[in-house]
C-alpha cells in the first residue's frame, strides 16, 4: 500500500525509454516493411538483405569478424583474468581498474593510437624494421582483417578480463582443496571442477563480446572507412552518408537485432544448461 | 620475475596505446621512431579554431545534459525497482542494464533518425537529438550503478529502520538513502560523462550542423591533420583517465565504508 | 490485569498462496516482556512486522491502547525496532544514529547530545559517539541499535532476532542486558527468536508458533513443564515421548508396559496419547543395584551412547522396540555407567504427563 507513491518513481524512466527507444525501434520495424515512396507493404528491403551480394557478404563478414574478435578476447581475457587474481591485492586492483578504462574510451582515440603505433609508419613497425633490417614494405597491417582484430582486442580483452576475474575470484578455494584432498591430480581438478564452474561465466562473457562486436563499427570506420564491408557499416552508410536509404537501413538494423538476439539466446541456453541444476 | 614481466606487459597493453596521442600532441612533429620538439600549439588550436572550440563547448553541454537526464530518471527508478519483487520489476532489472547490448547504438541511431526526422517531431539534426542519443547509450550504465548501490546498501532494511524511528519518506530519502547511494551514483555519472564526451558513432548519425561535437571534429582531423587530432585525442584520454581515477577512489570508498571518511 | 498496550485480534497474513499468519490473537500488558518463539518460517517475524507497520495484515485488527492502527504508516507508530542485521545508518556516526529519531522530531541539539550520552551509558558504550558503525563489532553495533530504538522512547520495543548474528558468549551477555534495561525502564517488549533457551530465559511470557498458528501461550515455566501439544513438547527442550494409549485413570500403556501418571484424572477414556517425560526426570541404575522395592514405571535397555555435556551427561538408552530414551544425569551419577551396559530406567508418576494425539 505505502509503496504506491514509490512506484511513481519508475514513471520517468519508463516514459523516456518508451518514447525514445521503444517507439523509434517499433517505428523502424514497421518502416522496414513499407515502400519509401508509395508507403505500401513490401518485402523488398529484406529481399535485398538476403539476395544482394554486398549485404550477404556484410552479414558473413560481421559474423566472422565478431567471432574472431570475441574468441581472441575471450581466450586472452580468461588468461589475463586468471593472472589478475593470482597477483598481490594492490597490483590486481590496479590492473583491473586500468582494464575498465577502455570501456569509456572513444573508438576514435583507439583508432588514432593504433595508427601512430602500428600504422604504415607506425612506431612499432619502424622499430621492428630497424631491429631486423627488414624492407620498408614489410609491416604489420592494421587496415587488414587481422589488424582490425588486434585493434579491437584493446576493447575485448579488458572486457573479458573483468568478467573472468570476478568469476575466478568467486571460485571457492575450498573446492580445489577438497578436490586435492580426494586425490585428484591437477589436470583432473581443472577438468572436473574448475572448468565446469567457469563455463557459465565464460559463456556469459562471450555473449557480451559477440553482441557488442556485431554492432561495433566506430574504430573500423575511423581506420578504413567503408573499405571493410560489415553489417553495422552498411547501416551507418545507409543512414548518414552518400548511399542514404533509410528503409534499407531499417531492414538491415532489424536483421542485425535479430542476429544479436539469436546469438544471445543460443548462448544463454547453453549457459543455463551448464549451470548446476539448470 | 616472469610474473613481474607479465604484469608490466599487461599494464603496457593499455598504457602504451594511450600514450601515443599524448606524446604526439606535445611534439612538433613525429615522423620517425622518436618524436621531435615540444609544443602546446595543437592544444591552442583546439581553443583558437572556432569549429573545434564550439565543438568542445557542445560536447561539454551534451555530456552534462546526458548525465543529468540519466541520473534524474535512473535514480528514482532504481529506488522503486529495488523494492519491486514482481516479475515485471525483475524483468526490468534484468533487461535495462543490457539494452545497449540487445539494441546496438547503430540500430538505435537509425531508429532515432527514422522516427524524429519529419514533422511534428523534427528533432534529428540538432543538439537535442544528440543529448537524447547519449542519454540512451549511457542509461544502462547509470541504471546498473544506481541499482547496485541500492542493493549493496540494503536500502529496504535501512528505510524500514528509519521509518520505525519516525522518519517519513522525504526524511528517509534526505537523511539516509541519498547520502548512502551517492558514491555509486557518482560512479555512474562519471561513466556516462566519459562515454558521452567520446561518443562518435551515433552522434555522427543524428547530429546536424548544430550538434557537432568534439569527436566529430576528431573524425575529420584524423584524415586532415593528425596534429590537431592528437590534441583532441589526448583531451579525450585525459577525460577518461580523470574519471577512471575518480571512479577508483569512489569504489575504494564504497568498499571500505564510510569509516574512511572519518579517518 | 494491568494496562493493555497492544491487542492483536485475529490477525492473518498471506504471501501469495502461503498463509504466513493465521488467526493470531494476543494481548500484551504494559511492562511485559513477550517472546515469539518458533522455527524459521513460522510467521513470528511477520507478526512483528505487522505490529511495526512494515506489513499490512490481510485479516484482523491491531489495536494500540484501544486505537486501531491497521492503516497507520510505520513512521507514525509508537514502536521502536531492533533488527537482526543492526540496520545502523552507515553514513552516520554512533551519536548521529542514536540522535536520529530526536532529529526527526526536531529536538534541539543540546537535548540530543544529552540523550545520546545517557543512552550510551545505558548500553555500556560510553565515549563511542564519534565512531562509525563499520568501526564497531557486531555486539557493539547491536547495542547502538538498541540505544537508537530507545531514543525514540517508544511505547513498545520490538526486537527481531537481535542476537542471532552474534557469538554465543556475547549473545548471552547482551540477552541479560536487554532484560535488565527493559526492567529498569519498565518497557513493554516483544522479542522474536527461534532459540528456545533465549525465549525461556528472557521472557515473562512466551508465544510458541508453528506454521503461522499460535501453539501455546504461557510463562516459560508453563511452556517447559506443561507443553500443550506435541509440537511445543518437541520444540521446547528435549522430550521423551512414548506413543501409546490411556487404559485407565492415570494408567498408560506403552507396548507391553504400563506406566502410572499423576495429575491425569481428566483423561479417562481409552484414548491414543503420548506419555511425555523430560530427560532430567529419568533415573538410571544397573540391575544389580535394584534392591527390595522396585519402583513402578520401569524400562529395560542397553546404553547406546554417553555424551559429555559439561555439568551433565546425556545417556541414550535403547529400550524394547528400538525406542530411544534420553536421560540427563549429573557427571558423578554417570561415572559408573558405560556404553553397552544393561540398565534399568525409571521416572516418577509426578514427572510424567499426557499429551493427546
Amino acid at each position: 500500500m505505502k509503496h504506491r507513491v514509490e512506484h511513481l518513481f519508475l514513471a520517468p524512466f519508463l516514459l523516456f525509454l518508451a518514447f525514445f527507444e521503444l517507439y523509434p525501434l517499433t517505428n523502424m520495424a514497421v518502416r522496414s516493411f513499407l515502400d519509401e515512396t508509395s508507403q505500401a507493404f513490401t518485402l523488398r528491403y529484406y529481399l535485398n538483405v538476403f539476395t544482394q551480394p554486398h549485404y550477404v557478404t556484410a552479414i558473413r563478414n560481421s559474423l566472422l569478424f565478431a567471432s574472431a574478435c570475441s574468441l581472441v578476447g575471450a581466450v586472452a581475457g580468461t588468461f589475463v583474468g586468471y593472472i589478475a587474481v593470482t597477483l598481490p591485492r594492490n597490483q590486481r586492483n590496479f590492473l583491473l581498474s586500468l582494464y575498465s578504462l577502455p570501456l569509456t574510451l572513444s573508438g576514435l582515440v583507439v583508432a588514432f593510437a593504433f595508427i601512430v603505433l602500428l600504422g604504415r609508419n607506425g612506431v612499432l613497425n619502424l622499430i621492428v624494421q630497424r631491429l631486423f633490417s627488414l624492407p620498408r614494405d614489410f609491416y604489420f597491417d592494421i587496415y587488414s582483417w587481422p589488424g582490425l582484430v588486434v585493434v579491437y582486442s584493446f576493447y575485448q580483452v579488458p572486457l573479458m578480463t573483468l568478467t573472468m576475474a570476478a568469476v575466478f575470484e568467486n571460485l571457492d578455494r575450498s573446492l580445489l582443496e577438497a578436490s586435492r584432498n580426494l586425490g585428484a591430480k591437477p589436470w583432473q581438478t581443472w577438468r572436473y571442477i574448475i572448468i565446469p564452474i567457469l563455463a557459465p561465466g565464460f559463456l556469459a562473457g562471450l555473449s557480451i563480446q559477440l553482441a557488442g562486436m556485431l554492432g561495433a563499427f566506430g574504430t573500423v570506420l575511423a581506420l578504413v572507412g567503408g573499405a571493410k564491408n560489415l553489417l553495422s557499416i552498411q547501416i551507418y552508410y545507409h543512414t548518414s552518408e552518400s548511399t542514404y536509404n533509410l528503409p534499407q537501413a531499417a531492414a538491415l538494423s532489424i536483421t542485425l537485432i535479430i542476429l544479436i538476439g539469436c546469438v544471445l539466446y543460443a548462448l544463454s541456453r547453453m549457459e543455463k544448461k551448464l549451470r548446476p541444476g539448470g | 620475475m616472469l610474473k613481474r614481466l607479465l604484469f608490466l606487459f599487461l599494464i603496457s597493453f593499455i598504457v602504451v596505446p594511450l600514450c601515443m596521442p599524448v606524446i604526439f600532441s606535445f611534439s612538433l612533429f613525429w615522423q620517425d621512431i622518436f618524436p621531435q620538439g615540444f609544443t602546446l600549439q595543437w592544444y591552442e588550436a583546439i581553443l583558437t579554431r572556432p569549429r573545434t572550440y564550439s565543438a568542445l563547448l557542445t560536447s561539454l553541454v551534451v555530456a552534462f545534459a546526458a548525465v543529468s537526464i540519466t541520473l534524474l530518471i535512473s535514480a528514482p527508478a532504481a529506488y522503486a525497482l529495488n523494492r519491486m519483487d514482481t516479475p515485471f520489476g525483475r524483468w526490468i532489472r534484468d533487461t535495462a542494464p543490457i539494452l545497449t547490448l540487445i539494441f546496438p547504438p547503430v540500430t538505435v541511431g537509425t531508429a532515432l533518425v527514422l522516427a524524429f526526422s519529419r514533422p511534428p517531431l523534427m528533432l534529428s539534426g540538432n543538439v537535442w537529438m544528440v543529448i537524447i542519443a547519449h542519454s540512451l547509450i549511457g542509461l544502462p550504465f547509470m541504471f546498473r550503478n544506481t541499482l547496485a548501490s541500492f542493493r549493496t546498501l540494503n536500502e529496504r532494511l535501512l528505510s524500514e529502520a528509519a521509518a520505525s524511528l519516525g522518519a517519513n519518506l522525504w526524511q528517509r530519502l534526505v537523511y539516509v538513502i541519498i547520502p548512502n547511494v551517492m558514491p555509486g551514483i557518482l560512479v555512474g555519472a562519471l561513466v556516462v560523462f566519459a562515454i558521452s564526451i567520446g561518443e562518435f558513432e551515433v552522434t555522427s548519425m543524428v547530429a546536424g550542423f548544430t550538434g557537432q561535437t568534439l569527436p566529430l571534429q576528431l573524425f575529420q582531423q584524423i584524415r586532415n591533420d593528425m596534429r590537431i587530432a592528437s590534441a583532441i585525442s589526448s583531451f579525450l584520454v585525459y577525460n577518461s583517465l580523470l574519471s577512471f581515477i575518480a571512479i577508483s577512489y569512489l569504489s575504494a570508498q564504497i568498499r571500505g565504508g564510510p569509516d574512511r571518511r572519518a579517518a | 490485569m494491568g494496562d493493555i498496550v497492544l491487542r492483536l485480534n485475529n490477525v492473518g497474513k498471506r504471501f501469495g498462496k502461503i498463509r504466513a499468519v493465521d488467526g493470531f490473537n494476543l494481548l500484551v500488558e504494559q511492562g511485559e516482556f513477550v517472546s515469539f518463539l518458533g522455527p524459521s518460517g513460522c510467521g513470528k517475524t511477520t507478526v512483528l512486522r505487522c505490529i511495526a507497520g512494515f506489513e499490512q495484515p490481510d485479516e484482523g485488527e491491531i489495536y494500540f491502547r484501544e486505537r486501531n492502527i491497521n492503516s497507520l504508516p510505520p513512521e507514525m507508530r509508537d514502536v521502536g525496532m531492533v533488527f537482526q542485521s543492526y540496520a545502523l545508518f552507515p553514513n552516520m556516526t554512533v551519536a548521529e544514529n542514536i540522535a536520529f529519531p530526536l532529529k526527526i522530531k526536531g529536538r534541539p541539539r543540546h537535548e540530543r547530545q544529552e540523550k545520546v550520552a545517557e543512552l550510551l551509558n545505558l548500553v555500556q558504550l560510553p565515549g563511542l559517539e564519534h565512531r562509525y558503525p563499520s568501526q564497531l563489532s557486531g555486539g557493539q553495533q547491536q547495542r547502538v541499535a538498541l540505544a537508537r530504538a530507545l531514543a525514540k522512547q517508544p511505547a513498545i520495543l520490538l526486537l527481531d532476532e537481535p542476537l542471532s548474528a552474534l557469538d554465543a558468549k556475547i549473545r548471552e551477555e547482551l540477552r541479560n542486558e536487554i532484560r535488565s534495561i527493559q526492567k529498569k525502564l519498565g518497557l513493554t517488549a516483544i522479542y522474536v527468536t527461534h532459540d528456545q533457551e533465549e525465549a525461556l530465559s528472557i521472557s515473562d511470557r512466551v508465544v510458541v508458533m508453528d506454521r503461522g498458528v499460535i501453539q501455546q501461550v504461557g510463562s516459560p515455566i508453563e511452556i517447559y513443564r506443561h507443553p500443550k501439544n506435541l509440537f511445543v513438547a518437541t520444540f521446547v527442550g528435549v522430550m521423551n515421548l512414548f506413543p501409546g494409549r490411556i487404559v485407565d485413570k492415570g494408567v498408560f500403556r506403552w507396548q507391553s508396559s504400563l506406566f502410572r501418571v499423576s495429575n491425569a484424572e481428566k483423561h479417562t477414556g481409552h484414548q491414543e496419547a503420548y506419555l511425555a517425560v523430560r530427560p532430567e526426570s529419568i533415573k538410571i541404575f544397573s540391575p544389580q543395584e535394584t534392591s527390595e522395592s522396585l519402583p513402578s514405571n520401569l524400562l529395560e535397555g542397553v546404553i547406546d551412547m554417553l555424551t559429555f555435556l559439561g555439568a551433565n551427561v546425556r545417556v541414550t538408552v535403547r529400550c524394547q522396540g528400538d525406542f530411544i530414551l534420553r536421560a540427563n544425569l549429573t557427571a558423578e551419577a554417570a561415572d559408573r555407567l558405560e556404553t553397552g551396559q544393561q540398565v534399568l530406567a525409571t521416572f516418577s508418576p509426578e514427572s510424567a504427563f499426557l499429551i493427546l494425539s
